[in-house]
């Protein structure tokens, strides 16, 4: 049951936050500046549960992602899959229970993912982007993605602990 | 199975896995005449969220000016710049016509006009950007509505894009803008033929292939060539901004500026060619 409401918590939120990005937040002409919601899915899951889980959620928010954008489709599935995982790799043995740690995974994870993006479509189509355009993304979508994480990162927290993303334990 | 074997095992299908999507996404690298299922599916659920959030964001911002008292200023500037727009619209057709009475009096009735060749559908955007890595633009009808790629987009200001995948209520727009949104443009005292492209960064324009000696000056208009049959010919692109000659002596830097504001784009017209 327990598992059940999970599931059900986890599809609202990919729901609302995949809308909300889609529907709104990208309509309100910010540019770089426009947060990006999916990408707390594959960080926040692999720094709370893991590099499978990091690597699940980023496959699944960079494939929606990819769907919406009409180029290179799976590009960002791998980018943001590698990015879930290689952090829940990094952090394992780190201390959780602490904002600090959210702004600097979103602060290490979202350039990365940025740069693997850029550089894989350079390499795929034979365009790179200009140094000037990475930067310029990175650095917006970084400012506004750190100053979000540890508003997004306290509820996560909560609800991954005791609350309604809490797994149930495997029965042996 | 043994541990290693497993990780083995594993780390094979993650690389099998890696290479079949780096496969996927160069096949979906260029432009698609049909975009699959699933994303038609996506953009159908958002379109009428975005149509939303656009009304939204749109009346937010004409409340701040109510409150800031300056909404009457606002709709006489808005008029104003309107009536600018249209007349320039003119003044360009005007030109544009006169030097085709002068060069090419004989061939008149052949010469290719645009507007008797295409009906303007007007529309609104939907979305502004889909990604901050690409300049495209999301607009409100598709192919239901007769939308096919590679169809021009323009505004009251000049030539926004062309369409590059429709679903069946929206269609999205490569703004010229883009660093993939190259148009052929010349320069329409002159005739300098030249390709004009966006860096994808601003929303500045630059036009490239135009020799040390073309006879340009500063802010002499800019109209599409007709060359490479996506653009009809006349379509207002811009003006010269600056004139630069390159290092190597050979070609000019020519900074090019659109009279579109390509962050505020509301309403646009989709150039569907007559039957």
């Amino acid at each position: 049951m327990l598992n059940w409401r999970r599931y059900v918590t986890l599809g609202v939120l990919y729901l609302l936050a995949f809308l909300l990005q889609y529907g709104v937040l990208n309509n309100l002409g910010w540019g770089v500046f426009c947060p990006q919601l999916l990408i707390f899915f594959p960080i926040f899951g692999g720094l709370l549960r893991g590099s499978i889980c990091g690597v699940k959620h980023g496959l699944l928010c960079g494939l929606l992602m990819d769907l919406v954008i009409g180029r290179f489709v799976g590009l960002n599935a791998l980018v943001w899959g590698a990015t879930g995982y290689l952090l829940g790799r990094l952090t394992r043995n780190l201390f959780k229970e602490n904002y600090l740690i959210a702004i600097v995974s979103v602060l290490v994870a979202y350039p990365v993912s940025c740069l693997l993006y850029a550089l894989f479509i350079g390499v795929i189509s034979g365009d790179f982007f200009s140094m000037t355009l990475i930067s310029r993304i990175i650095l917006g979508g970084t400012l506004v993605n750190c100053f979000l994480a540890p508003i997004i990162y306290l509820p996560t927290y909560k609800s991954l602990s005791y609350g309604w993303l809490k797994a149930l334990p495997k029965q042996v | 199975m043994t541990p290693r074997k497993k990780k083995l095992l594993i780390g094979g299908l993650a690389a099998c896995l890696g290479l079949a999507v780096l496969l996927l996404a160069g096949l979906t690298s260029t432009e698609r005449e049909n975009i699959s299922k699933p994303e038609q599916l996506l953009r159908e659920i958002l379109a009428p969220l975005q149509n939303g959030a656009g009304v939204i964001a749109g009346n937010m911002h004409n409340w701040g000016a109510y409150l800031q008292g300056v909404d009457n200023i606002r709709a006489e500037n808005d008029e104003l710049k309107k009536e600018i727009s249209e007349l320039r619209l003119q003044l360009v057709d005007l030109a544009e016509y006169q030097q085709e009475n002068e060069r090419l009096q004989e061939l008149l009735n052949s010469v290719e006009d645009y507007k008797s060749n295409f009906e303007y559908v007007t529309t609104t955007v939907i979305n502004r950007a889909q990604s901050s890595w690409y300049k495209t633009i999301v607009i409100n009808g598709g192919s239901d509505d007769g939308f096919a790629v590679d169809m021009p987009v323009v505004c009251a200001q000049g030539l926004v894009g062309r369409i590059i995948n429709t679903s069946a209520h929206t269609a999205e727009v490569l703004l010229i803008t883009d660093r993939e949104g190259a148009v052929s443009a010349m320069v329409q005292n002159s005739r300098t033929v030249g390709v004009v492209e966006g860096d994808g960064e601003t929303s500045e324009l630059s036009m490239i292939h135009v020799p040390y000696d073309a006879e340009i000056e500063n802010y002499q208009q800019l109209v599409t060539s007709g060359y490479g049959g996506v653009y009809p010919k006349g379509l207002l692109v811009g003006y010269i901004n600056s004139i630069e000659l390159k290092s190597d002596g050979l070609l000019l830097d020519i900074a090019v500026r659109s009279y579109v504001d390509f962050n505020r784009l509301e309403e646009v017209m989709v150039l569907k060619p007559k039957v």
